[in-house]
Formats: C-alpha cells, sequence, structure tokens
C-alpha cells in the first residue's frame, strides 16, 4: 500500500459558527496506481484528511504512512495542487517549474527539456515567460499540475483543484487528468465535493458524512468500460453515490440530537 | 459530449491572452504633463506671493523663485558657500545618508525579516522597535552626542536609528502577511529554509519591504539635515542651511532646500519607481492605493 492511514482523528479548536472541520476515526489505504476520490460536503474535514496526508498538519490521534514511513513534514513525493493555483506570482511560469527541480537538486542542463516535457503533459504550449497574473484560471491550474508533475510524484494530491473553474475547462482539466494518469500509471487522491466529478474520475470513492466524520462509507467503480459522460454506468455511479451521501447525511444529524 | 483526449476543442483555451500592459495614450500623458506644470506653477506663485509680501510688509529680503534659481547657477557654476562649493556639501549628506541608511535600513530588513517568520523573536524584538519609532528623530540628538561626541559619528548614528525602526516594522510585517498558502506549496515542492527564505518570502514580501524602505529613507534624510544643523561638522547641506543665519545669505540657504527636495524626488523617480516597475507591478501584486 502506498498511502495508509490508521484511525486518524483531529479536531480543530471552535472559531466560527457552524460545524468545525473534524474527523474521527478514519481508516483507508491507496494501493499504487489507483485513483481515489474523497467525496462530502464542505465542512466535512475532507480537505483536512488530504493537508494531513500531505503532511502540512498532524493528526491528534492514529497513524498516517507513506510507502512504509511515517508522515511527518510535506515534500516533493507527494504532490500537492491545491484549489488556487498557488502558482508564485514573482516567478513566470518556468521559474515556477523550475524552483522544484532547484530544490531537488537536479541539474540546471536538464531543467529545460524537464519543463517543456511537464507544460507538454499538460497540454500547454504557451510561452515560460508569461507571469501568473496573465493567465487565465484554467491555464494557472494547468501550470500548477505541471509543476508538480515535473518533480514526478508518487502520490498526487488534489484539493478541489478544478472547483474555481467554469464547467467546459473543468470537464477538459479532468480528461486531461485522466489522460495522465492513464499514461504513467499515477497514483492520485482527489477531494472534491461534486458527485459528477468523483463519478467519473475516480476508481474507488470514499464518501464522508457530516462532521465529526467518523461515518464514511466506500464506493469501488469498475473501470473496465471505457470512460464517458454520456455511459448509463455513469449515471447509476452517480446515483449510487448520492443514496450513500444522503444516508450518512440522515445518520449524524440524530446521534447529535442525543 | 466530450471524452478524454478531446484534443481539438482544448486546443481552443490555450490562446495566450494578451498581456494587459497599458501603453500610456499621447493624450493622457499630455495631460499628465499639464498638470505636473500647473501643480509646479502653484508652488512658484505661492512663494513670489509670500516674498513680495514679506519683503513689502517686514522689510527684509526674502528671496523670490528667480533669486535663489540665479544662486543656484551661481553655486552650481563653482560658487563656494561657506567655503565649501555646493557639489562638496551635497557629497557630505549624501555620503552621511547613505551610510547610515545602509546601517540602519539593512539591520532593520533582517531584524524584521526574522521577527516576521519566529513568533519568540517578534515577541522579543517588536515591543522595542515600537518604542523607537515614537521617538522623534531630533530627540536623538543628546544620546548621539553623549555616545559619541560632535561630529560624524554623532550624525551616522541618528541616520541609522530612524531608519531601523520602519524599515523593521514593515519588513516584519510584510513576511507575515505572505499567505501560508505559498508557504506550503514551497514546502510541498521541497523546498529547504533557506530558499523558502529567498525564493518566497522575501519576493512576497517586497511590496511592503519596498515602502518600509521609503519611509526609512525620508526619515533619515530629514533627520540628517537637522542632525547637520546641530551635531554637523563644518560641511553638508543642513549645516549650510542654518549658518545662513549668521552670513544672512537667505538666497544660499534656499538654493539649499531646493536641493534636498530635488534629492527626494529623483530618489523616488530614480530609485523607488523603476524598482517597483520591474518588480511588484510585473507581478500583478500592486496594492490598490
Amino acid at each position: 500500500m502506498l498511502i495508509e492511514v490508521a484511525d486518524v482523528s483531529k479536531a480543530y479548536p471552535q472559531q466560527q459558527a457552524g460545524p468545525a472541520p473534524a474527523i474521527e476515526n478514519i481508516s483507508f489505504s491507496i494501493a499504487t496506481g489507483e485513483f481515489v476520490c474523497i467525496l462530502g460536503p464542505s465542512g466535512c474535514g475532507k480537505s483536512t484528511l488530504l493537508n494531513l496526508i500531505a503532511g502540512f498538519i498532524q493528526p491528534d490521534r492514529g497513524r498516517i504512512a507513506f510507502a512504509g514511513q511515517p508522515v511527518r513534514t510535506p515534500g516533493p513525493e507527494r504532490g500537492v495542487v491545491f484549489q488556487e493555483a498557488t502558482l508564485f506570482p514573482w516567478l513566470n511560469i518556468r521559474q515556477n517549474i523550475e524552483l522544484g527541480l532547484k530544490a531537488a537538486a537536479i541539474p540546471r542542463t536538464r531543467h529545460q527539456q524537464i519543463v517543456a516535457d511537464s507544460l507538454a503533459q499538460v497540454d500547454l504550449d504557451c510561452s515560460g515567460e508569461a507571469y501568473p497574473h496573465q493567465l487565465s484560471g484554467g491555464m494557472k491550474q494547468r501550470v500548477a499540475l505541471a509543476r508538480v508533475l515535473a518533480l514526478k510524484p508518487r502520490l498526487l494530491l488534489m484539493d478541489e483543484p478544478f472547483s474555481a473553474l467554469d464547467a467546459e475547462t473543468r470537464e477538459h482539466l479532468q480528461d486531461q487528468l485522466l489522460q495522465i494518469c492513464a499514461n504513467q500509471q499515477q497514483t492520485v487522491l482527489f477531494v472534491t465535493h461534486s458527485v459528477e466529478e468523483a463519478a467519473y474520475l475516480a476508481d474507488r470513492v470514499i464518501i464522508m458524512g457530516q462532521p465529526p466524520a467518523s461515518l464514511y462509507s466506500e464506493v469501488s467503480i469498475p473501470r473496465d468500460q471505457p470512460r464517458s459522460r454520456t455511459a448509463k454506468e455513469l449515471s447509476r455511479t452517480i446515483l449510487r453515490l448520492r443514496t450513500t451521501l444522503k444516508e450518512l447525511a440522515r445518520v449524524v444529524p440524530e446521534q447529535k440530537r442525543n | 459530449m466530450s471524452t478524454a483526449g478531446d484534443k481539438t476543442s482544448s486546443r481552443l483555451l490555450l490562446q495566450v491572452p494578451t498581456l494587459q500592459r497599458s501603453k500610456p495614450g499621447s493624450r493622457y500623458s499630455y495631460r499628465n504633463l499639464l498638470f505636473s506644470c500647473a501643480a509646479l506653477g502653484l508652488v512658484v506663485l505661492s512663494w513670489e506671493t509670500v516674498a513680495l509680501l514679506v519683503t513689502g510688509l517686514r522689510g527684509v529680503p526674502f528671496p523670490t523663485p528667480l533669486e535663489t534659481l540665479l544662486k543656484l547657477f551661481a553655486m552650481l557654476a563653482g560658487k563656494p558657500f561657506l567655503d565649501h562649493s555646493i557639489y562638496s556639501h551635497i557629497g557630505t549628506s549624501l555620503g552621511r545618508w547613505i551610510g547610515g541608511f545602509l546601517l540602519g535600513g539593512s539591520s532593520g530588513a533582517l531584524l524584521g525579516m526574522a521577527c516576521g517568520r519566529w513568533n519568540a523573536l517578534e515577541r522579543l524584538f517588536m515591543p522595542a522597535i515600537h518604542v523607537l519609532q515614537l521617538i522623534p528623530g531630533l530627540a536623538w540628538i543628546p544620546v548621539a552626542i553623549l555616545i559619541f561626541g560632535l561630529g560624524n559619528g554623532a550624525t551616522l548614528f541618528m541616520i541609522a536609528v530612524t531608519a531601523l525602526a520602519p524599515v523593521a516594522i514593515n519588513v516584519a510585517g510584510g513576511v507575515k502577511r505572505v499567505d501560508e498558502m505559498y508557504i506550503r506549496a514551497a514546502q510541498m515542492l521541497g523546498l529547504n529554509n533557506r530558499m523558502l527564505f529567498l525564493n518566497v518570502l522575501l519576493p512576497g514580501a517586497l511590496p511592503h519591504i519596498l515602502s518600509g524602505l521609503r519611509i526609512g529613507l525620508g526619515n533619515s534624510w530629514r533627520v540628517l539635515v537637522a542632525a547637520e544643523m546641530i551635531v554637523g561638522s563644518g560641511t553638508g547641506l543642513g549645516y549650510a542651511i542654518i549658518q545662513s543665519r549668521w552670513t544672512l545669505d537667505y538666497a544660499g540657504a534656499f538654493v539649499c532646500i531646493a536641493v534636498i527636495c530635488a534629492i527626494g524626488l529623483i530618489v523616488e523617480r530614480v530609485l523607488f519607481i523603476p524598482l517597483e516597475k520591474r518588480t511588484v507591478e510585473l507581478w500583478g501584486l500592486k496594492r490598490e492605493s
């Protein structure tokens, strides 16, 4: 198993009204080459889970292991694409991608080739000399993906990366992501609140309920048929996911009343 | 009906947006020029009015703009003023200013960076720095004289100490305000602390660093002139201005005041505006002011 999450809990001190994103006793694992989606309503703690695996925060209880080693700090073997592209505004596209290469002490002579390759992977053939604020939202997100892919991460963590984009751009990026995964057996953990997105992308969906999300359930999606947005199988999967989400949402308020 | 790998329509998204750089239209810059001239004219006109009024009502020779301009030309042509040429006065003042500012500004920047990054240091140093900022530049005169005696050391000290606080405060604020997400992204990419500092915190804080340097430079320039009036040693623009009390060469003093303003403006135009154009504006980080 590439990632193993065992009995992990994390709570934040309550700051605003509404449910605090907290998770309780969550366990799951991800095998190499799998595409796993975490699906749940906003505030259910799915981003918290991703931040824990990325190493940005530490769990209150439980263990997270990456390739057998406990996760303590963020690192390039677990590349993250955030909801906002978080490209460094003071670096142009090429420099944004090269920064990780420099940190990994990859020889300068290879930078140009790697930058070109990773931009080609996300199907972006624009000048690397443009600055992030000159790009559209979709292009920024492509560069953010290219920046991570350049480091050949063993695990790709994506935190609602396409949710701020318009529908058309989002669908193109979803297709491109699937193609990248198919080409190089990329393992992905993808957080989303969109049932359609999870059904279209994932091999397996982990569905989280309202916080504290000690309740969660897993749905596997057989992937032998070709992926298509119009296939009957897709609408069937969407229906299954919706039903599970509703069940989880129903259970928790009753518990809270007691 | 898009399926994975729908290349043709995906190309449509890839048109690089045109770079948004506003070219100053000729009409726009023409109006700008007009306003600049009008603003300058207003200053000259009020000066002329005051000069005529004072000369007429009090009977003392208040230098007019024209007299000052003529005196400026004479001094630029090499006429000595208080035993030194105007160039020597300017040179001494600039030297003291740059030296003192390099000392105070760089230690302020380093202190600010450290305080912005590490909470413990901030709590340790920042209260003192905030107090430092409350002390008017001239209040340092007795302290400077006690430590260094009359002379260059005291002037340098006063410049450095007034530049330090605003630079440190702004730099610390800038480093703290660098978006946490950028720091996370940098750590995820594998940057070590040194790279994080140089590639993320420093450029991310640059808008604030620049405004800190601006305030620091302005503060130290003002205190330099004042310090030269009291603890200066026979040269410098401030010294020249204060000496006109005894020599009654008011036009010469006015020339020095004008030169001080001009140097301030030149630093802004030659140093800060191009620096901002090349960094903060290029990155799309310019703050709405």
